[in-house]
């Protein structure tokens, strides 16, 4: 890989970086208001800005599989699936102040993040100074994809199903309510 | 494009994640900011990958081998 001094001219000269100013935006933005937000659904709704815009920066890398992936599994049902367990269970709606933890402990937990922040950024710089990703438009195959994970990894791919139906039957387990041994046939409160 | 561009904001979005897991008290907000992790994890070897054929950015571990994605030794892994 060939590391090029890029200077800022450079940088800005791109269209790509451009673009990914703007998804960049979006994503802090969104993830910042689902940190922050006071209202439960309002979360939810910049949750679905921050992961539209994960999916976008997929599409920027070239990985269309794993962009339409996300649009489909993390927009089209983790987050629908949020919006119901809300709507459905009695999660406080509206504004509430009881969301967060009081503000000694946020600026803790501020602290520790941007820590954490500057210890991954840090290694990150350390690690890629200046190296630049190579053919960026090349879209990835899907049938590349497929062939991997069916061929090399399959035995982590049934090893993921056999942990999806443990956590199935661990829902079911932990939903559901047996009556009282003694009072059979009785709806227990 | 920089690899450390993507890899920062990677960065930042699991700090922001890590943020609300601590200081979140209502449970399904942890779990949201569980979800702001989630995604950064995975993009991140999708946009380090070094060598040009292995970009199926599912964040395999054999992402830096560049012998991955061309046709693994059948005749051991199938099944």
């Amino acid at each position: 890989m060939p590391v090029i001094a890029v200077t800022a001219a450079d940088w800005f000269g791109e269209v790509e970086n451009w673009v990914f100013l703007v998804i960049a935006v979006v994503m802090v933005a969104g993830s910042f208001r689902v940190v922050t937000s006071p209202n439960v659904v309002h979360a939810v709704l910049a949750l679905v800005a921050a992961l539209g815009a994960s999916a976008a920066l997929f599409l920027l890398l070239g990985a269309e599989f794993v962009a339409w992936t996300v649009v489909l599994v993390y927009i089209g049902a983790v987050v629908v699936l949020f919006l119901f367990g809300i709507m459905i269970t009695r999660a406080p709606l509206g504004h509430e102040t009881a969301l967060s933890h009081p503000l000694r402990v946020r600026a803790g937990a501020a602290l520790v993040s941007g820590a954490l922040f500057l210890l991954i950024g840090g290694a990150m710089l350390d690690a890629f100074s200046d190296r630049l990703i190579d053919e960026p438009a090349a879209a990835t195959r899907t049938a590349d994809l497929g062939k991997s994970m069916f061929e090399r990894f399959v035995i982590p791919f049934e090893v993921v199903s056999v942990v999806l139906l443990a956590a199935l039957i661990g829902g079911i387990v932990l939903a559901r309510k047996d009556p009282e041994p003694g009072v059979a046939g009785e709806v227990s409160r | 494009m920089l690899i450390n561009q993507f890899l920062l904001l990677g960065a930042a979005m699991f700090s922001l994640g890590v943020y609300g897991v601590l200081s979140r008290r209502n449970a399904v907000l942890v779990l949201l900011s569980v979800e702001l992790m989630l995604p950064e994890v995975r993009s991140s070897p999708s946009s380090s990958s070094p060598s040009p054929p292995p970009r199926w950015a599912s964040g395999s571990p054999s992402c830096c081998s560049s012998t991955a994605t061309v046709t693994p030794p059948t005749s051991t892994s199938s099944i």
